[in-house]
């Protein structure tokens, strides 16, 4: 595809990210007007209620969407083409469940409760050292070791979340723990954006780095590394961009599954199957995705509010079905 | 630019895979990498490309350790065509053939019109112009190996090694395939191919070398090296031989019966 096909492809997505960011601005329980919103977001420190509703619910949520968005789905891209598998999503690397894991630590010994920011930081702190094991399970291996570790790893943070879960003796914690791990980006706050920011940030610019090295290696690691593409350092810019983005994304909206995976499933063929193009719009997509299923689980009226990890897979699993039964012949048996 | 690979040793878990082998490599010359299956010959061109680790030995271009080059330098100056013809996306040839531009781009963008060139370039040398707003998954294989040759072609770098190009191939698309090796040659790279076939080897190769058991054992005009006493003891074959326009041929003809093959009645 052209080069001008491209940026109108990114300019698009870029226009879906800021109508689905305007419209989770607007979305909401109480009713504010388009007018009533530009005059609250031009001041800060407005007493009225639609100010603190803006700037302390509704910014923060939107913001955060946007960002966790943009990472699981940028993260699913680099990984699908590391390890050159469509399946391949942040989860199957560990870091998600190992991040699930620390949060609920936090939840379970009730220091969350006590510190709502050790939460965020021990869920944090589990992806740190998710990654750490990861490195030195998989240290010389190949792109099959990696997965393997990843499985590893996930199922033993799996088994303990379902240990917590069982021994809590606290019915609060463990429903609050149930709840935590459908995801969910209700009720956060500026600080939480503050510190997921860098994290999210930081592990963009490592999977930024990543693109061009992932275009040579669609010619398998043989030709990728006669083209002079350092395999180890591409494999510690992926495993450690996605451990950044994915497990400071992790650590304030719970598990959000399919947007890593079904983002960059359903882009790859708009930008012409190439993997470094479709970082770029992976992270639109992926931001604008999050930004609208958020929307949705706000128009949806339940008595208590549907969880977003939920709405993601159920809208994504038939749609998903639907790509698999239509792009089988493209990548052939 | 003249590569020298001298005594190259690679060992994997206690064993000896290739030992103290030697191969230079000159422009201008088709260069024939031959020998049974499991003598070595894909592991020294591994090694000799930097994606395999030797245990002793040193690979020179023009004089220069390729340890003292950096990764881009190497890939600059030594194109490698694997045997590995899997291509993972169902990218457009056009695409596949650029990435042989990969050591001489830098960031994002439209690419530079050198850049464009190389490609187009590579793409008629290989005959497969036709070919590039197609999907390289749909190729059938002689499109394929084409395809991905002229991404190697596309690097223009003075060497050219490329592990077993004509595998799989019908014989047209050999002949085809050994034709535009010859013309890369005489364009002025050195051409270095591993081959099994010895009928092509004898009758297109400036030089082939011998590979048996890990070891060169041989290396010169194909004439001098694909005799009766190399084929019997290397390849445990007999050869009938002729020749047509002027060109001498070989071609295997029957198995020399194993020593331990007792079942001759």
């Amino acid at each position: 595809m052209s080069h001008r096909a491209y940026g109108g492809l990114l300019a698009i997505l870029a226009c879906l990210v800021v109508v689905t960011f305007v419209a989770s601005l607007a979305v909401g329980p109480s009713d504010i007007g388009l007018s009533e919103l530009r005059n609250a977001l031009q001041n800060r420190n407005g007493t009225e209620a639609v100010s603190l509703i803006l700037w302390e619910l509704r910014l923060p949520r939107a913001l955060l969407g946007g960002l966790i968005g943009a990472s699981l789905a940028l993260a699913g891209a680099c990984l699908q083409g590391y390890l050159r598998n469509p399946l391949a999503e942040p989860g199957i690397i560990g870091i998600s469940s190992a991040s699930a894991l620390g949060a609920v630590i936090a939840i379970y010994t009730g220091l969350a409760l006590r510190y709502p920011i050790a939460l965020p930081l021990l869920a944090i702190a589990g992806s740190v050292i998710a990654v750490l094991a990861l490195q030195v399970l998989a240290r010389a291996g190949s792109a099959l070791t990696l997965i393997l570790a990843g499985v590893a790893i996930s199922s033993l943070c799996g088994a303990l979340t379902s240990l917590a879960l069982s021994i809590s003796p606290n019915p609060f914690a463990s429903l609050e723990i149930v709840f935590w791990l459908l995801g969910s980006i209700t009720d956060r706050s500026m600080t939480h954006v503050w510190l997921v920011t860098p994290f999210v940030v930081g592990g963009w610019v490592l999977l930024a780095l990543t693109a061009r090295p992932l275009d040579a290696l669609s010619l398998g690691t043989e030709t990728a590394a006669s083209l002079g593409v350092d395999m180890r350092r591409l494999r510690l810019l992926v495993t450690i961009g996605a451990a950044c983005c994915v497990g400071a994304a992790t650590a304030v909206s719970g598990v959000i599954g399919f947007v890593g995976l079904v983002v960059p499933h359903l882009l790859r063929p708009l930008v012409g199957f190439q993997p470094s193009r479709l970082l770029p719009a992976s992270a639109l997509g992926g931001a604008a995705l999050l930004l609208g299923a958020d929307v949705l689980v706000r128009l949806i009226g339940t008595q208590s509010e549907l969880r977003l990890g939920v709405v993601t897979a159920l809208v994504g699993v038939p749609f998903f079905f639907y790509l698999v039964l239509r792009s089988r012949p493209a990548y052939g048996a | 630019m003249i590569l020298t690979a001298e005594r190259i040793t690679v060992r994997a878990q206690q064993r000896t895979i290739i030992e103290d082998a030697s191969v230079t490599l000159e422009p201008g010359e088709l260069v024939g990498l031959i020998g049974p299956n499991g003598a070595g010959k894909s592991t020294l061109l591994r090694a000799i490309v930097g994606n395999q680790a030797y245990a002793t030995g040193e690979v020179r271009l023009d004089g220069r350790a390729v340890a003292t080059l950096s990764a881009r330098q190497r890939a600059r100056a030594l194109a490698y065509l694997p045997q590995e013809r899997h291509v993972e996306w169902p990218l457009p040839s056009r695409a596949v053939v650029a990435l042989g531009r990969y050591p001489h781009a830098r960031g994002f963008g439209p690419a530079r019109p050198a850049d464009r060139d190389a490609v187009e370039r590579a793409m008629v040398a290989v005959g497969a112009s036709e070919l590039a707003n197609r999907s390289a998954t749909v190729l059938s294989g002689g499109e394929r190996t084409r395809v991905l040759l002229a991404r190697a072609l596309a690097v223009e770098a003075p060497l050219l090694l490329a592990d077993e190009p004509i595998a799989g191939l019908d014989p047209f698309h050999q002949l085809d395939v050994m034709e535009i090796l010859r013309a890369t040659a005489h364009g002025g790279a050195g051409v270095l191919a591993v081959l099994h076939d010895l009928a092509l080897a004898m009758r297109f190769m400036d030089r082939v070398v011998l590979m048996h058991e890990g070891a060169v054992i041989a290396n010169g005009t194909p004439s001098e090296v694909l005799t009766d006493e190399n084929l019997q003891r290397v390849y445990r074959v007999t050869a009938r031989r002729g020749s047509a326009d002027g060109v001498d041929y070989v071609l295997p003809w029957s198995r020399v019966s194993y020593p331990y093959n007792t079942r001759d009645d």
